[in-house]
């Protein structure tokens, strides 16, 4: 009895397929790294720590399988407290300001999807209409931080403790794109140039960024980005890809988040050039650098080539963007994906320049000497840790069918040489681009910030909530005035139906 | 008709006191002259001369007085005057504090 | 003929009257008198959902006691329907423990208090009881007097002022009230809400219009509608905060239930859409509610921001109510549930706080979460509440208040709920931020009383238990916001069906 009931509730609430299976071990999996990177980062009230993310992991098993509207929103606000309440660790104002910018967002998702129910969408799914897939796009702008609406992420992604920048950075905020990716199987241009918009944009100011965990922010945004385009592609090749990327972006977001904290401590600043000798000091958080901003870049042998590579390729077949009054498009589309890999490869290799390979040939007394200055000694959690990204992160790349199994038509094999050459190139332009450059060193940035947004809406709320104080109350009589005047209106109104 | 006029003359004479006077009292007095308005609207309108109401064989509903309205009207006497009461209850009480009981002295009624 | 019902009303009026008898004899009994008389209270609501409720759930409640054995035409009865049976264990179970609370919470003119208070028990019971449209008069008359005089129960300036303004506005509306119901007896003979209900056709349209203008200005001003608002804030704010959690938690909840059972049972909607009035009123509501969040923001004093957030939120039920569909219906009833709950807590947690700060203001939040966690994080727990975050139960009746609005075709209205709820975010963090912030020399000093505004709890303990019981109250029944939903659905098909 109570077993059909059990099964009952989750057969009319929940939908379990491949897809879904994937997704949530992908999310179980990097949850599980920041733990337990959070075994050493979180100094105090780790319980506490651990109990909220507990919370957050059911909470996101629910926004991932549920196609109940109600249980999803439910669930996706669970999310948003429960990561709030995480950023507590860094400080209030943090908190405050994450909790502020998502609950607009969660106001403007809740009236979009209010209006899709009421336009026969009772469950998660397909949307047909257009302007309907676009106010979604508009509702879940802010939640996952598409153009227009991202400028919360880099301030909050940047000042949260590592391992809560993971879980935002790695897997939060794809959550809206898990669910676009049922909302829109079919394409929307809409997203497709908000994706390149946020490309360029995201890699032009990672490329200027000089703080590290600025850089990742943007580079987050980015990153998305490439998502945007794959769903937005409406490909089944895009499709894929962007299940790809969903999946590359988060381990190595993860991956780098995490290290990011040991480097921190390591070197007492976030500035990248101030990262000298990782190598000598802390060499399995450079390898873990290493391999994950190679899989972000798109290098091949590891999964992010093959996603990059469906991307492309689906965008490549997508028919109406081809043409427009018969001019060919295609080779101009090409041209802008190959710019905007070029930008992803050149932010990473601009990092790598700066943080691992601008020293990595002095002498090896200097070495043993950097070595003794060593400030953080990974701890044995964090050295599994990394590892397990490394290893993970290889083993993907070298089993895609390990994910491509279980989705069908996403079979893919190397069999494509152009990708190779295509990169090589791509990689070694970048190094000319930079050594022109002289490694693009930037000017120490503020950490940027939007406080001020709020306080300058806070204060016309005020100023507005003053004033319609002063207008309305008058004095005691002219208060009381309102009553007669009302009964007349109201009995002259009624008196004019016959 | 005549009744319905000098309920409406009365109930709004009660309300202009209400809306005009500055004085405390006079509210309170606008308010009582409200009230009666409606009562003797109520009771006037409602006489029909009979004998007693007291509902015994061989008495026809239509020969006695209409009893209900003046159960009515009592009660909504004693409503009144317990209104009335607590008005000028706090009357006393706002003199107290402002020993001048207008309302143009009295500035904490407006917000 | 039920007993039961009678029972209801005069447990609490003959206890209000016991006190003073008591007070002579003996003082200490009278917490005994107190506590024994709100448990028999409660066992009467108790009993009568246990023997009734399969009736209840069949949608065929309907229990009428006729006092002094007179029939319906001429005497006056009780009568208890499904849309009663909830309003009255609302009031009795929350009734119950803000007089449990207030055992706690006054320490001074006790005697007066509680004779007081139970008198608004009684006319609340009777408000929601009686089948007699002139006795519902007299009850209303009778929680306006009662009441005013709590207000009034500070007996300072400000306090007087406030109920001076108080009880002008309520008398006005009374005799507005009153004379609606004379007309209705001229024109029917009949004081008896059924027969009212069944004979309401046969008036000519141009006295029927007269009727509902003057019923809907005096609710309107009771319920403290926009242009009738100016008596709320600060009457919901001078008095002690037990007396507070009670008008502003329960008794604008007795006024919704007297302009549902009016203008639905009485009258019946389709009078009010005849007449053009429906539209005009969500419009006004809803304006209403923009304003109440609007002026909340201006509200330094904390319990004012509570009291115009009360207006806001009432706004927005009566607007809901005013559109009659399943879903409309549906979510007003939710949402004065839930406003009811975390009003109520709110202004006891807040009544809990203030003793242990210099004043109302926000300034004078300073710190207070660090010195009074516990009841800290309930205030905030019902913040969350308030402005609509799940699991908590404000959220699921604004999902359903939106849902209905979009679905209605009011999608503005349902951007304005939306934006309702975002202005109260502002307004409600500023108390949250002020009570978090703490400097650091002040965190070293251990944590000790500012300074006592009324005189010292003297029974501490009882305070915080009834605070944590609301609170867990509030927890408990967003988690198990299902367990309502077939209980107001019979309420709802109940209203839409008659």
């Amino acid at each position: 009895m109570g077993v059909r009931i059990i099964k009952g509730f989750i057969d009319s609430n929940f939908i379990i397929n491949e897809l879904n299976l994937i997704f949530f071990a992908t999310g179980l999996l990097i949850t599980a790294f920041t733990l337990l990177s959070a075994y050493t980062q979180i100094e105090e009230k780790r319980r506490e720590y651990y109990f909220l993310n507990t919370i957050y992991i059911m909470s996101f098993l629910v926004v991932i399988f549920s196609k109940n509207w109600l249980l999803f929103f439910v669930a996706w606000e669970m999310v948003t407290l429960s990561t709030t309440l995480m950023l507590l660790w860094r400080g209030r104002g943090l908190a405050g300001q994450y909790f502020i910018i998502q609950f607009f967002g969660s106001g403007i998702l809740l009236v979009v999807i209010v209006v899709a129910i009421s336009n026969g969408y009772a469950e998660i799914g397909a949307i047909n209409e257009l302007w309907l897939q676009n106010l979604f796009i508009l509702g879940f702008g802010i939640k996952s931080a598409l153009f227009f609406f991202f400028f919360w992420l880099p301030p909050i992604h940047s000042q949260a403790p590592a391992p809560v920048s993971a879980i935002l950075s790695g897997w939060v905020v794809k959550l809206g794109f898990i669910i676009f990716l049922r909302l829109i199987p079919g394409g929307n241009s809409l997203l497709l140039i908000l994706g390149f918009l946020m490309i360029f944009y995201g890699g032009i100011k990672t490329l200027q960024a000089s703080d590290y965990k600025v850089l990742l922010a943007y580079s987050s945004i980015s990153q998305l980005g490439y998502i945007a385009i794959g769903i937005g592609s409406g490909n089944i090749y895009g499709y894929i890809g962007s299940i790809f990327q969903i999946i590359v972006h988060g381990i190595a977001k993860t991956g780098l988040f995490i290290g990011s904290g040991y480097l921190i401590r390591e070197y007492g600043s976030r500035s990248i050039y101030d990262f000298k000798q990782i190598w000598s000091r802390q060499k399995l958080t450079a390898l873990s650098l290493l391999i994950c901003f190679s899989l972000l870049m798109g290098t091949p042998f590891l999964l992010g080539y093959n996603s990059k590579y469906l991307i492309k390729y689906g965008l490549k077949s997508r028919l109406d963007l081809k043409y427009i009054n018969t001019i060919d498009l295609g080779p101009l589309i090409t041209i802008i994906f190959l710019a905007a890999t070029l930008l992803s490869v050149l932010y990473s290799v601009r990092f790598l320049y700066w943080a691992l390979f601008r020293d990595c040939m002095v002498k090896k007394q200097e070495r043993a000497i950097y070595k003794t200055k060593k400030v953080y000694f990974l701890k044995k959690t964090d050295r599994l840790n990394l590892i397990a990204v490394i290893f993970l992160i290889l083993m993907l790349g070298l089993y895609p069918g390990l994910i491509t199994s279980s989705i069908k038509e996403g079979h893919f094999d190397y069999g494509s040489i152009a990708g190779f050459i295509e990169f090589v190139a791509i990689l070694f332009l970048s190094l000319v681009i930079l050594k022109g450059l002289a490694g693009y060193k930037t000017e120490k940035s503020q950490i940027p910030s939007f406080n001020f947004l709020f306080n300058k809406i806070n204060k016309s709320l005020y100023r507005v909530s003053r004033n319609v104080y002063n207008f309305i109350y008058q004095d005691f009589q002219y208060q009381l005035l309102c009553i007669p005047l009302f009964l007349l209106l109201l009995l002259f109104w009624l008196s004019l139906i016959k | 008709m005549f009744y319905h006029f000098i309920f409406i003359l009365l109930f709004m004479l009660g309300l202009y006191t209400i809306l005009v006077q500055d004085n405390l009292i006079k509210l309170v007095i606008g308010l009582t002259i409200m009230e009666a308005a409606i009562f003797l609207w109520v009771i006037a309108t409602n006489y029909r001369g009979g004998i007693i109401p007291i509902l015994q064989p061989g008495v026809i509903e239509a020969d006695v007085v209409n009893p209900i309205p003046h159960a009515l009207i009592l009660t909504g006497i004693v409503i009144g005057a317990s209104t009335t009461a607590l008005l000028l209850t706090l009357v006393i009480e706002i003199n107290k504090f402002a020993t001048v009981i207008t309302l143009d002295v009295l500035k904490g009624l407006r917000d | 003929m039920e007993l039961n019902i009678l029972l209801l009303i005069l447990i609490p009026l003959v206890t209000a009257f016991l006190i003073p008898l008591v007070d002579i004899i003996n003082v200490k009994i009278r917490r005994f008198v107190i506590i024994s008389s709100v448990l028999a209270e409660v066992l009467v609501s108790l009993f009568i959902i246990i023997s009734q409720y399969n009736l209840f759930l069949a949608g065929k409640l309907d229990l009428r006691y006729y006092l002094g054995g007179w029939s319906s035409m001429l005497g006056i009865t009780l009568a208890l329907d499904s849309l009663s049976l909830i309003f009255s264990i609302l009031i009795s179970f929350s009734l119950a423990l803000i007089i449990i609370y207030s055992i706690g919470f006054i320490g001074h003119h006790e005697g007066k208090y509680y004779a007081l208070i139970f008198l608004i028990l009684a006319a609340m019971q009777g408000t929601v009881l009686t089948g007699d449209i002139f006795n519902l008069h007299i009850f209303i008359e009778l929680i306006t007097i009662t009441s005013a005089a709590l207000v009034a129960f500070k007996r300072n300036r400000e306090g007087i002022e406030a109920t001076l303004k108080y009880i002008i506005y309520g008398v006005i509306g009374g005799l507005f009230f009153l004379v609606a119901v004379f007309l209705i007896y001229f024109n029917l003979g009949s004081l008896n809400i059924g027969i009212i209900a069944s004979n309401f056709a046969q008036i000519n349209i141009k006295m029927k219009t007269t009727i509902i203008a003057l019923f809907l200005t005096s609710i309107l001003i009771k319920m403290g509608i926009f242009p009738f608002h100016f008596w709320l804030p600060k009457a919901h704010s001078v008095c002690p905060s037990s007396v507070s959690a009670l008008l502003s938690g329960v008794l604008l909840k007795i006024y919704l239930y007297v302009f549902i059972r009016l203008f639905w049972d009485i009258f019946g909607f389709g009078l009010l859409k005849e007449v053009g009035l429906d539209y005009f009123m969500i419009y006004l509501a809803l304006f209403s509610s923009i304003i109440g969040h609007i002026l909340a923001l201006q509200a330094d004093d904390v319990k004012k921001m509570l009291a115009y957030s009360s207006i806001g939120h009432v706004g927005m039920i009566v607007g809901v109510l005013l559109l009659n569909t399943p879903t409309a219906l549906y979510g007003g009833l939710l949402h004065t549930i839930s406003h009811l709950l975390l009003k109520t807590t709110l202004f006891l947690t807040v009544g809990y706080l203030i003793q242990y700060t210099n004043g109302h203001h926000v300034a004078d939040f300073h710190g207070v979460a660090y010195r009074n966690p516990g009841i800290f994080i309930a205030f905030t727990l019902g913040i969350l509440g308030m402005i609509g975050i799940p699991p908590l139960p404000g959220f699921y009746s604004k999902w359903y208040i939106v849902q209905a609005f979009i679905e209605s075709g009011f999608v503005l209205a349902g951007v304005l709920v939306i934006g309702g709820s975002i202005i109260s975010l502002f307004y409600y963090l500023r108390f949250i931020y002020r009570g978090y912030s703490l400097l650091d020399y002040e965190k070293k000093i251990k944590p000790q009383r500012v300074g006592v505004v009324l005189s010292a709890f003297y029974r501490e303990r009882i305070v915080t238990d009834v605070s944590y019981v609301m609170t867990s109250l509030v927890v408990f029944s967003g988690l198990f916001i299902w367990l309502f939903k077939q209980p107001l659905m019979v309420v709802v098909w109940a209203l839409i069906g008659g």
